[in-house]
C-alpha cells in the first residue's frame, strides 16, 4: 500500500509521530521567535535554506551546539571565574567540567533572546580542568584551564634525609606553624619533592623549634636554601642562602618553579654543642596546578 | 559489621522514647486516614531508633525510626563539620520510616532525622575506614622515601615506606581510635641489583599505651619475599611504631620496606606526631 506523502514527509508513524508533533506545534506557535533565535545557529555554519523557514529555524536551533567563550589561562582555586557564551536563545545551558574523570556539572545558565549566556563559577581543588558548555545533548568545543591551588608539602609524598615529623605544628619563636616538617640527626637535612613542572611558588619560614631552646645554650644557628631543578638536572632558581638564629626565623620564597621537575630545601644546623637539635620547615606549602604531587623515588635523587 | 545490616526489623521503639506528643500526633494521623496528608506546622519532631555501636566506612546503614505519617523524613549525618542531608524516607502510615546511609569517611558520627525544622534526637556512632599511614602525620626515625610505591615480590605496594640507614623506626599517634594495623615487610626488588643478595630484614610493630600493650610477632622477609605483619587489639594503644633491621650490616643503602601500612581507624585523620612522643615506657 502506498504511503501517504504527508504523513511520509512530516509525521513518521508510531512513536515518534507522537513525539515529533508537539514540536512541530511549537516551532510553528513560535514562528517569529524562533526566526528571531537564528543568530547563534547561523554565527555556527547552519544554515536555514531548506524547509518553511521557522520549522528549519527551530531545527537549526536545536542543532546548534552551545558555544564557551575563552577562558583565563589559570585561575587560583576559590576564586570566582566569569563564563559566558552562545547557546540557542532561551535554552538552559550547563557548564560541566572533567578532570581526568567523569563530566560534571559546574553551574547552570539560562541564554537569552539572543543566545547569548552568562554565569560564573568557583572552581576548586587543582590541576588542569576541561570545561564545557552543554544544551540538552549537545555538547560545545572543550577549552582547558589551570586551576592553581596551595599545596602543604608536610602532606605530600617526598624524600628525607634525616628523621623527620611530618605534618606537625611548631613553634618557631612566638608563632606555630601547622602543617611543618621537622628534621633532626643531621647537620644539613634535606627534603626532596617532585613538582613536575606544575607548580609556580613555593613559601615556607624556616626556623629553630622553640619548645627545644630550654636545652640548647642560644647560639645554634641555622642557614637554609630552596632550589628548583629542570629535568636535566640544571637549577630553574634557587632562594639564596639565608641565614637565622632562634629570633630570626627567615621567610623563604621561591618564584619560577614552572620549569622545574623536583625542589629541594636544604637546612643546616650550626649547633656547636651537640644538643640534638631540630630545624624547622614552617608550613612548606607550593602553588601547584594539581591535586598532589607525585611520589619521590630513588631514581629522582641527582 | 554485621549489625549495621541485621535483616530484623524493630517493630517499634522502645515504649520509653515515644513521648507523649508524638503519641498524640500520630494517633491523629491514623484516625485522619491515609488519604489526609499532616500539615507540615502540625508535623511533630521525629525520633531515630539505636543504632549499631560502629560501622565500616562504604558499609549500609539502616536508620530506623518513627515520624508523623506521610511526612517526608530527612535523615542528616554530621562528622565533625555541619549536618548534612544523606537519605530521605517517606513516614508510613504507622510513623515508621527507614533509610538507607552510607558513611564515605571514617570518625565519629551523629545522625539523627528532620522534618520541617524539627529535629529527632542524636545517635552517635564510631565509622571505622583504612587509613594510608603514609600518608598520615608520622615520625621516621631515619632517611625515608615516605608515600611511594613499592616493589616486593613483583607485586607492588602504593603509598609505602622506603626507610635506609639498615634500621627503622616509623611512628604515628592513633589516640585510642584505631583497631587494627597491617602492612607488608620486604626488600625492594629494583635494589637487588646493588645487594650480596642474601639480606633479610626483621620488623614488628609495637601498640603503646601507659606501657607497651601490645606487639605483633617478629617478622622476617628476604629477597622478593613479601611478609604481611597484623597486629589487631589496639583499642587502647596510643601511639603506633613499626621497627625494622637489616640483618647483613653489609647491606648499606638498601632501603627497608613497609609496603601499604594501613590502619583501621575511627578517624578521618590521625594526630600529628612529636619527638616527645618516641619515648618508650
Amino acid at each position: 500500500m502506498p504511503t501517504h506523502p504527508i504523513r511520509a514527509d512530516h509525521a513518521p508513524p508510531g512513536g515518534r509521530r507522537r513525539r515529533g508533533a508537539p514540536a512541530l506545534a511549537v516551532a510553528l506557535l513560535l514562528g517569529p521567535t524562533v526566526t528571531a533565535a537564528s543568530g547563534p545557529a547561523e554565527a555556527h555554519g547552519i544554515g536555514l535554506a531548506a524547509g518553511p523557514a521557522p520549522i528549519a529555524a527551530h531545527a537549526a536551533a536545536r542543532a546548534a551546539r552551545p558555544t564557551l567563550a575563552p577562558l583565563p589561562a589559570e585561575v587560583d582555586a576559590g576564586t570566582r571565574v566569569r563564563l559566558r557564551g552562545t547557546a540557542p536563545a532561551r535554552a538552559v545551558v550547563v557548564v560541566q567540567q572533567r578532570r581526568g574523570g567523569a563530566w560534571s556539572p559546574l553551574t547552570k545558565a539560562r541564554s537569552g533572546k539572543t543566545g547569548a549566556w552568562r554565569a560564573s563559577a568557583v572552581f576548586t581543588g587543582g590541576g588542569t580542568t576541561q570545561v564545557r558548555a552543554v544544551v540538552g545533548r549537545r555538547a560545545g568545543a572543550v577549552r582547558s584551564l589551570a586551576v592553581y591551588q596551595w599545596l602543604d608539602l608536610a602532606t605530600q609524598p617526598g624524600y628525607t634525609s634525616a628523621a623527620t615529623a611530618r605534618d606537625v605544628p611548631v613553634p618557631i619563636g612566638s608563632r606555630t606553624y601547622p602543617h611543618s616538617i621537622l628534621a633532626w640527626f643531621s647537620p644539613a637535612p634535606v627534603v626532596w619533592f617532585r613538582l613536575d613542572g606544575a607548580c609556580t611558588t613555593l613559601t615556607s619560614t624556616v626556623g629553630l623549634d622553640a619548645r627545644e631552646r630550654a636545652r640548647a645554650d642560644g647560639t645554634e644557628t641555622f642557614g637554609t636554601k630552596a632550589i628548583g631543578y629542570r629535568a636535566d638536572g640544571s637549577e630553574s632558581g634557587d632562594s639564596g642562602y639565608l641565614t637565622g638564629g632562634w629570633d630570626q626565623p627567615r621567610e623563604v620564597r621561591l618564584t619560577g618553579l614552572t620549569t622545574a621537575t623536583r625542589l629541594s630545601v636544604l637546612t643546616v644546623l650550626s649547633d656547636p654543642d651537640d644538643d640534638g637539635l631540630s630545624t624547622v620547615l614552617g608550613s612548606p606549602r607550593v602553588r601547584c596546578s594539581a591535586a598532589g604531587l607525585a611520589p619521590f623515588r630513588a631514581e629522582d635523587l641527582p | 559489621m554485621s549489625a549495621a545490616t541485621s535483616p530484623r526489623r524493630p517493630r517499634r521503639l522502645p515504649r520509653a522514647r515515644v513521648s507523649g506528643g508524638l503519641a498524640l500526633v500520630l494517633a491523629a494521623a491514623l484516625l485522619a486516614g491515609p488519604n489526609a496528608a499532616p500539615a507540615p506546622a502540625a508535623a511533630a519532631a521525629p525520633l531515630v531508633a539505636p543504632l549499631p555501636d560502629a560501622v565500616d566506612v562504604g558499609q549500609t546503614l539502616t536508620v530506623r525510626g518513627r515520624a508523623t505519617a506521610g511526612t517526608t523524613v530527612a535523615v542528616q549525618t554530621r562528622q565533625g563539620g555541619a549536618w548534612r542531608t544523606a537519605a530521605r524516607a517517606t513516614a508510613s502510615g504507622s510513623g515508621a520510616f527507614r533509610a538507607a546511609v552510607r558513611f564515605t569517611a571514617g570518625g565519629p558520627a551523629q545522625v539523627r532525622a528532620v522534618v520541617g525544622d524539627r529535629a529527632s534526637n542524636t545517635q552517635r556512632l564510631a565509622v571505622y575506614g583504612w587509613l594510608d599511614l603514609a600518608t598520615q602525620p608520622i615520625l621516621v626515625g631515619s632517611a625515608a622515601y615516605v608515600d611511594v610505591p613499592a616493589t616486593i615480590g613483583g607485586a607492588s605496594f602504593p603509598h609505602s615506606l622506603l626507610v635506609q640507614g639498615g634500621s627503622a623506626s616509623v611512628w604515628w599517634r592513633v589516640d585510642r581510635q584505631c583497631t587494627e594495623v597491617r602492612y607488608t615487610l620486604g626488600l625492594e626488588d629494583t635494589e637487588f641489583p646493588r645487594s650480596d643478595g642474601d639480606e633479610e630484614v626483621v620488623s614488628r610493630v609495637y601498640a603503646l599505651d601507659e606501657g607497651v600493650g601490645s606487639a605483633s610477632g617478629e617478622v622476617v622477609a628476604g629477597w622478593y619475599t613479601a611478609s604481611p605483619v597484623t597486629l589487631r587489639g589496639l583499642a587502647q594503644a596510643e601511639r603506633l611504631v613499626i621497627t625494622g633491621t637489616l640483618r647483613d650490616l653489609d647491606a648499606d643503602g638498601l632501603s627497608i620496606v613497609i609496603g601499604t601500612p594501613r590502619a583501621r581507624c575511627n578517624a578521618a585523620r590521625l594526630g600529628p606526631v612529636s619527638r616527645s612522643d618516641t619515648h618508650v615506657p
